[in-house]
């Protein structure tokens, strides 16, 4: 009876290892310098993985890697088991930070050339992108050529020829840059209907607070590092700083005296109190009581972006 | 291999799809229906050897037939109105003297005819060599008129001046200046710059990163060569039935009475024809050269498209590429008008010139049958091994966006390409 479970936790093992992406202590080195120092993590079926950081960071090499355009100096980098090469490439969705398109041809054109590169046939790749150039609201520009297109269309266009083969790995650096919200909120709802159906999506992007509403998982990089990793919510549990914002008649300045307030920010209509960790939100929730025409009080774990900001400052000083 | 088979047959419909490729080809076959004709255009405008040029041919007469001189200045103006084309006089055997006679520009040719009528031997001193084979069918058409009965075939010497280059070698030499050197120059370049433009444009564009993601970048540089190679393939066999189509149109110009062409010549190509006998292995070994120097040519411009991040850097890095070609076009222009038969032969073994050098030398006799194929083997090897350096710096310069100098960058993918303790790459 054992042995028969430890076969199905064996078996089990190996069908989550040939359903995932795992990033394996991967090392690029450019000459002297170090792009990506010893990263690891791991994604899963259905999982929405960030790849955050600065410029330089070291975003863009680690997707050349999982792609195989750059061959990791040390590490390795598996998709459900194995290297990513030309042979599992077909499942797999790409969009470069930059606009990739060749610009002098039509849309269809593109995506016929894009599509058949992935092994699909020419009327599924027509069926899929009536799909979503109906799903994007830009059908009348199939026949357009890219460089009449605007650059949110021509955003559009890319992020459609990363998806046309419908894959099972998305690898998406900045998709969001240079979109309005309606159209990042319309990039998030295809994103999600990725996840739905089983896809791992992995992205970097520079806006943090728009990434934690709907990313599970991040990595976040510094000059090649990971300096913070693993789920988002244990993250900000674990960086313990916390905001509360308040609106209401407040003293500031006796505010800022309590014990494990170390900063107060003066918004027009709200008070924002940082806090060192959540015991100091019942020193302050009692000074706040004796306070008058209390309307708001809300603790708050700290943002993507601040826990960001404190890191790679903290990097940086270590540097 | 159907990814190959795609890249290969986009390439090719991307180039042979489009506008400009109807209107270049219109450009060639003008071009080349004009070049094949140029006798027939000089006639027409009334160009070419001027038909009131008298040439004036002395006869040192030593046999016993005394007529022989006005029958035969009888014959050869035979069809002439008014004056004379061929002006003959009577030169007595004591008067000659050769020195003077090269020297001398009032007679352009002298024959001495000796021994018996039935036997004669003649030698014919001339200026113009050129008139040789007429002049003297002529002359012994006229003996055979006077219906000898043991006619012999005369002994015939001819004697061209001390310092006289064989014209036909030059005029060889001068239609293969045109008819190859012209359409492959042309044929190199756009094969060369559509090569290049096709991967600057992938490259500029950023569109390279989601290609070789989806496919082998040694994929992606053998089809773009493939795709312009059969290119050229396509348009070379276009280029050829444009010179029959001239040919043809040639022949039908000097049938009309309208053309007066010059003596024996109805086209160039006719006139290729008669003095290249072996012009089908002329044109193997052309195509043959064509290819294998349009491939290395294709290898070293798509390295430098693969360096480049911009399509200015692009036209930067293929001046060299451009100029090489540049020096082939116009040694195959000038060495045969110069004179530099040795120079052209020698040029003719450098892989970067044989392309458009060897085909003219071997058609002009300059290269034997053995130098030529010593010539494609060299430019074989030069392009197998262009291939084995290139692809490898390839893979590494196509997703790099190094905007160092050139020989910096160079120095750089090189390095890369082949590293000290090399890893086995996907």
């Amino acid at each position: 009876m054992v042995k028969t479970n430890i076969n199905e936790n064996h078996l089990d093992m190996i069908e989550r290892r040939n359903n995932m992406l795992e990033v394996k202590n991967a090392r690029m080195l450019y000459g002297d310098l170090v792009a990506v120092d010893h990263l690891s993590f791991t994604i899963e079926p259905g999982a929405i993985f960030g790849l955050l950081g600065t410029n330089g960071a070291g975003k863009t090499t680690t997707f050349r890697m999982i792609m195989g355009l750059l061959e990791p100096t040390e590490g390795e980098i598996l998709y459900n088991g194995e290297k990513v090469g030309y042979h599992n490439v077909n499942e797999i969705g790409y969009m470069i930070e930059e606009r990739s398109l060749l610009t002098k041809i039509t849309v269809k054109e593109l995506m016929l050339y894009f599509g058949q590169l992935k092994d699909m046939e020419p009327k599924v790749i027509l069926e899929r992108l009536d799909y979503w150039l109906n799903r994007f609201d830009i059908t009348e520009y199939k026949n357009k050529k890219i460089k009449e297109l605007s650059k949110g269309n021509q955003q559009k266009i890319q992020f459609i020829s990363a998806i046309i083969n419908n894959p099972k790995l998305l690898v998406l650096d900045e998709p969001f840059s240079g979109l309005d919200p309606i159209n990042m909120e319309l990039f998030v709802e295809v994103i999600r209907d990725f996840q739905k159906q089983g896809s791992m999506v992995v992205f970097s992007s520079h806006q943090l607070d728009h990434v934690e509403s709907f990313c599970e998982e991040l990595v976040v990089l510094e000059k090649g590092k990971a300096i913070i990793e693993g789920r988002i919510d244990q993250v900000k549990k674990d960086y313990k700083k916390q905001n509360i914002r308040i609106i209401g008649d407040v003293d500031v300045k006796a505010l800022r005296k309590i014990p494990g307030v170390f900063k107060v920010i003066e918004n027009v209509n709200e008070i924002i109190a940082k806090i060192e960790n959540e015991d100091v939100a019942n020193i302050v929730f009692d000074y706040i009581r004796t306070c008058k025409h209390i309307t708001k009080y809300d603790v708050e774990q700290a943002t993507l972006s601040e826990i960001f900001i404190a890191k790679v400052g903290h990097s940086h000083e270590e540097v | 291999m159907k990814k190959f088979k795609f890249l290969v047959k986009y390439g090719l419909k991307k180039r042979i799809g489009r506008k400009a490729f109807l209107i270049a080809n219109i450009v060639i076959a003008v071009l080349m229906i004009a070049i094949i004709n140029i006798p027939s255009i000089i006639s027409l405008f009334g160009g070419g050897e001027d038909p009131n040029e008298q040439v004036n041919v002395g006869i040192i007469n030593q046999t016993d037939e005394v007529d022989l001189l006005s029958d035969y200045s009888a014959l050869m103006n035979e069809g002439s109105t008014g004056v004379d084309y061929y002006v003959f006089r009577t030169i007595e055997a004591s008067e000659f003297d050769l020195i003077a006679f090269w020297e001398d520009a009032d007679t352009d040719i002298i024959i001495e005819i000796t021994g018996a009528i039935a036997t004669p031997s003649i030698t014919m001193y001339t200026k113009i060599p050129g008139l040789n084979y007429y002049l003297l069918s002529e002359l012994e058409l006229q003996l055979i008129n006077y219906q000898i009965t043991n006619y012999q075939q005369p002994m015939i010497t001819t004697v061209n001046p001390p310092d006289y280059e064989d014209p036909e070698r030059e005029a060889i030499l001068s239609s293969m200046t045109s008819l190859l050197v012209l359409p492959m120059f042309i044929l190199i370049i756009m094969a060369t710059q559509f090569v290049g433009v096709d991967i600057i444009e992938e490259k500029s564009t950023k569109a390279i990163e989601t290609i070789i993601s989806s496919v082998p970048s040694k994929m992606h540089f053998i089809s773009k060569i493939t795709a312009s190679i059969l290119f050229v393939i396509i348009q070379g066999a276009l280029t050829i039935v444009y010179v029959t189509i001239a040919s043809l149109i040639g022949k039908l110009g000097s049938a009309s009475s309208a053309v007066t062409l010059p003596v024996g010549t109805t086209s160039l190509l006719s006139y290729l024809t008669d003095i290249i006998p072996n012009w089908p292995v002329v044109l193997i070994f052309s195509l043959l050269f064509m290819i294998v120097g349009t491939l290395f040519y294709l290898v070293i411009a798509a390295l430098f498209a693969s360096m480049a991040v911009t399509q200015e850097d692009y036209q930067q890095f293929q001046t060299p590429l451009m100029l090489m070609l540049l020096a082939s076009f116009y040694i195959g222009i000038f060495a045969p008008i110069a004179g530099g038969y040795t120079f052209m032969k020698v040029m003719a073994f450098i892989p970067i010139f044989t392309p458009i050098l060897a085909p003219i030398a071997f058609a002009s006799g300059l290269l034997t049958i053995g130098e030529a194929i010593i010539a494609l083997i060299a430019v074989s090897i030069f392009f197998v091994l262009a291939l084995y350096l290139v692809a490898p710096v390839y893979r590494i310069a196509i997703l790099s966006y190094d905007q160092t100098k050139f020989v910096a960058r160079v120095k750089n993918y090189f390095k890369k390409a082949f590293p000290k303790n090399a890893k086995v790459d996907k």
